[in-house]
């Protein structure tokens, strides 16, 4: 499934945005549901988060790998979580764009979904997952 | 003696029990001790397992046992598969993966717990090591030859090939005027029966005696299967199926979850109780239909059918399950449909695919053969510009060309195919409908028409044709109080045999039918049995019960012309006694008859005591019940919603037992076989992720959906049992969803279509009223 959308951080440089979301521990900070997150190499991040969608949730472990790394300007992402109700899988870019004074952030990947999370929840993964980087978002800007 | 109930409208005697809710069904069967298994399951449709861990969940307080596939696998047998086609690939399963798993919802890991919560948690600490593999779900890719192959020892994913040829094919479409074809999508669908399956398992260790409680259509089928799954002797094996809260089909196959729960009541000591839930169900309950089938109609310019080639592709899923390689082979027996057929050629290929497996839902094969043949029987009449009705007419046997031999290969034992389609017609006045149309068509509004003549194979069936027999046993036992006790081995799950089969046994005796009791459902007391599927209860098992009935009747016979001083043929049964024939003034009552049988001194020299009998009854062919369906559409221009304005359905199955069940019947059937033309469909991503596992993404029909049906009937009796019955179990499924296609293509025959593919929802509708412009 196709996500892709923006978020303008107003009045914050690009630099500090690049800082804040290649800094594992302040990503923890922002994630929702985030219980653990730990840099295990060079952009290679061990995660465990928990994880709502519709009537099925429950705690997914996995790993962000951030590669392709572009100062200031753009990454991709790979993200991956395996738990009980099934697995979630993605693939993004994030791209940072100096604008008025402040910095737009667009992004765009690929998710996918096996087990129950797929079959009972397919429909709102897409909603969720915006729901979700909405937050991560504006928990960004509000610590910046 | 004149019939009294068979044919009566009488309430069901299952009934009061089940409006009361006071039924036992499997999830009411509650033992002391009894523990509760949770299955885990593959999350991948496709992928080898690197490693499970089981440890967290085997030490999680409460957890009694947790099994893996090696395990299970050296103690258990497979998923069981009975049918076999000649050189068929043997895709046959474990109960519990091994190394792979093929199909989202395949069965990796069960836990038993004292309570079905702890289970559950437990079952979320198992950890497993997946190798994702490329799926394929589409049954043309699977069978290119750099697909993914779903088994390492295969060389490819093609299960079977099948096909047969009659008449000369070729000859035939040299001599057409006209050759119609087309491609015809049949949608995977879930049977969905509302109670899930079940299983409850007792091992009571001396005497090696396994008691299990199952939601099941063939109780005696599952003993024969279980005990060589489990290795348990037989006849140290009981199932009971208590009240079965439908099936339509899916409760005839043995599944992974029927053998676990017998395994772990033996290898924990205690009762286990396993309740599918309904994301379960939809994923790992086998599916139904799920079929391409490219057809060619060879036709002369005056509509005469020439003949017919069919390509069919049947998507089987990842494995077979109990009958899965024979269901689609049933569309071929049945491609002619009710016309003449002078040439046939059928080729199948069964493909696997990573779904779950399909097998028998409602129908079974024939659904699949009647769709195809009554979409291009339109398809070829609006190309010849002829009215349906009159290309159908004109292509029907007639009633003294029966026993028919068809091009399928099967013999259709009785038939008036045009009588039941002239009462279609004229119950929904077809000539008044086509007016309609025409007017409400110069108003640019939508209304369709669609006809479907259908006939089926039911009372299945002849042994040589079943795996395993087709027969079925009746037993009849009158007790020394004269009440009657009536023992089948056609288990029911909602076709009503505690009525009908007291009604035909009430007549016989001259008894009422509250003195006649059917027992079901229950392998130590039932001797002998097959099961409820392809409309077989009445045809078949009623016949096993009506040969007991004779049986005790010519026994009892002997014991009145004893006593009357005559001889047993001058005897005839009348209410409540038996009378010499023409001298009513000399007869016994039934009760006294019965004393003399028990009391066993005043018998005739040579007789035994006792009224017992057992039949097995062996038909010696299947039945084929027809009729003509017609449904009206109307399509509101604005959104593309096909809404049902009028249903009529004349469907004739032979004798009849009691209309009220056989009403019931047809209104389920025409329900579900409505739901496919318009609603329903399975749908897998392209990596197997099943993307319908609830029942807000799954549509269900509801009552709002359909209007008041019209039903009538037309009688044709079968000769190939004495009841003269034929069944009426599917008919509705079958018959209606191709006229229901029909009524919609017809509607938009304005904008040049031809064909839509099932099912037809409103989204697929409206785009074809934006995107095209009516003539």
């Amino acid at each position: 499934m196709r996500i892709e959308g923006q978020f303008e951080f107003e009045g914050i440089s690009s630099e500090a945005v690049w800082d804040f979301l290649t800094d594992a521990n302040r990503i923890a900070q922002c994630l929702p549901g985030c219980e653990k997150l730990e840099k295990t190499g060079e952009g290679t991040y061990e995660m465990q988060m928990k994880i709502g969608v519709g009537a099925i949730s429950g705690s997914f472990s996995g790993g962000i790998r951030l590669h392709n790394l572009q100062p200031i300007s753009q990454y991709e992402m790979t993200v991956n979580g395996t738990g009980a109700p099934g697995f979630v899988k993605g693939e993004g870019k994030v791209q940072l764009s100096p604008k008025d004074s402040g910095t737009l952030l667009q992004y765009s990947g690929d998710v996918s979904a096996g087990g129950a999370i797929a079959s009972v929840g397919q429909r709102m993964i897409g909603g969720a997952a915006r729901m979700v980087i909405d937050q991560f978002f504006k928990c960004v800007a509000g610590k910046l | 003696m004149p019939q009294r109930y068979v044919g009566l409208a009488m309430k069901r005697k299952e009934d009061p029990r089940l409006v009361s809710g006071t039924s036992t069904y499997v999830d009411d069967v509650v033992l002391p001790g009894m523990l509760h298994m949770v299955v885990v399951r593959s999350i991948h449709g496709h992928a080898r397992i690197k490693r499970i861990d089981t440890s967290r969940a085997q030490k999680f307080p409460g957890v009694v046992a947790v099994v893996t596939g090696e395990e299970v696998a050296a103690h258990c047998g497979p998923v069981p598969c009975a049918a076999s086609i000649p050189k068929m690939k043997n895709a046959q399963r474990q109960l519990l993966a091994v190394g792979k798993v093929r199909f989202v919802g395949e069965p990796i890991a069960a836990v038993v717990a004292t309570d079905k919560y702890v289970a559950r948690d437990a079952a979320d600490l198992i950890a497993i090591d997946y190798e994702p593999l490329p799926a394929v779900v589409n049954p043309e890719k699977a069978m290119e030859p750099d697909s993914p192959r779903l088994y390492d020892e295969f060389s490819d994913n093609i299960a079977f090939n099948f096909g047969f040829e009659s008449g000369n094919t070729e000859e035939a479409f040299k001599k057409a005027d006209v050759i119609v074809k087309e491609r015809f999508v049949n949608q995977r669908l879930a049977p969905l029966s509302m109670e899930p399956r079940g299983v409850v398992a007792t091992y009571q260790m001396p005497d090696n005696e396994l008691v299990v409680w199952a939601s099941t259509q063939v109780p005696h089928l599952l003993r024969t299967q279980l005990a060589v799954m489990l290795n348990v002797p037989e006849n140290r094996t009981r199932v009971i199926a208590p009240e079965v809260g439908g099936g339509f089909g899916a409760k005839i196959d043995v599944y992974a979850e029927d053998g676990l729960v017998g395994y772990l009541a033996k290898k924990t000591g205690r009762p286990v109780k396993w309740i599918e839930g309904r994301g379960e169900n939809i994923a790992a309950t086998i599916h139904g239909r799920d079929q391409i089938d490219d057809v060619e109609l060879a036709l002369k310019n005056d509509g005469t059918i020439l003949g017919m080639r069919v390509k069919a592709i049947a998507d089987l899923g990842a494995f077979y399950s109990l009958f899965t390689p024979m269901i689609p082979t049933l569309t071929g027996l049945l491609a002619p449909g009710c016309y003449k057929v002078p040439a046939l050629k059928f080729a199948l290929v069964g493909v696997l695919t990573n779904k779950m497996a399909t097998d028998a839902y409602r129908g079974a094969g024939r659904p699949e053969a009647t769709y195809m043949i009554e979409r291009i029987m339109d398809v070829a009449a609006q190309k010849l510009k002829m009215d349906p009705a009159e290309i159908r007419r004109k292509n029907f046997p007639q009633p003294n060309e029966f026993p028919f031999q068809t091009s399928g290969g099967v013999v259709y034992d009785s038939a008036n195919y045009e009588a039941a389609l002239d009462r279609a017609l004229e119950l929904a006045d077809y000539k008044g409908l086509r007016r309609k149309q025409a007017e409400l068509r110069s108003q640019g509004k939508y209304m369709g028409i669609g006809l479907s003549s259908y006939v089926e194979i039911c009372a299945m069936g002849p042994s040589a044709a079943m795996p395993g027999g087709g027969w079925e046993t009746g037993s009849v036992r009158i007790e020394r109080t004269g009440k009657v006790t009536i023992l089948t081995g056609a288990s029911p799950h909602g076709q009503g045999q505690e009525t009908t089969f007291a009604q035909i046994a009430a007549d016989e005796f001259g008894l009422e039918p509250d003195d006649i009791v059917t027992i079901h459902g229950d392998t130590a007391r039932i001797p002998s049995g097959i099961g409820t599927f392809g409309s077989r209860a009445t045809a078949v098992g009623g016949t096993a019960m009506y040969f007991a009935v004779q049986d005790l009747k010519e026994k009892m016979k002997k014991i009145a012309a004893h006593l009357l001083e005559t001889t047993p043929d001058k005897i005839e049964f009348g209410v409540g006694k038996l009378v010499v024939k023409g001298d009513s003034g000399r007869s016994m009552s039934f009760i006294d008859v019965v004393d003399v049988a028990y009391n066993a001194v005043k018998l005739p020299p040579g007789l035994e005591p006792g009224l017992d009998a057992t039949r097995f009854f062996e038909p010696s062919n299947f039945t084929f019940p027809f009729g003509t369906h017609v449904c009206v559409v109307e399509i509101d221009a604005e959104t593309g919603e096909p809404k049902i304005t009028k249903y009529v359905a004349v469907d004739d199955c032979g004798n009849i037992i009691n209309p009220l069940l056989v009403e019931g019947q047809v209104h389920g059937g025409l329900v579900q076989g409505i739901a496919q033309a318009l609603h329903e469909e399975v749908v897998y991503d392209e990596n197997g992720q099943l993307l319908t596992g609830t029942l807000m993404d799954y549509a269900v029909p509801r009552a709002h959906d359909f209007p008041e049906f019209e039903l009538d009937r037309t009688i044709t009796p079968s000769p190939v049992n004495p009841l003269g019955v034929k069944g009426v179990g599917e008919a509705g499924t079958i018959g209606s969803t191709p006229a229901v296609v029909n009524a919609v293509v017809d509607a938009l025959a304005p904008f040049g279509i031809s064909h839509i593919d099932m099912p037809l929802r409103s989204e697929k509708i409206w785009k074809i009223l934006k995107g095209r412009k009516a003539s």
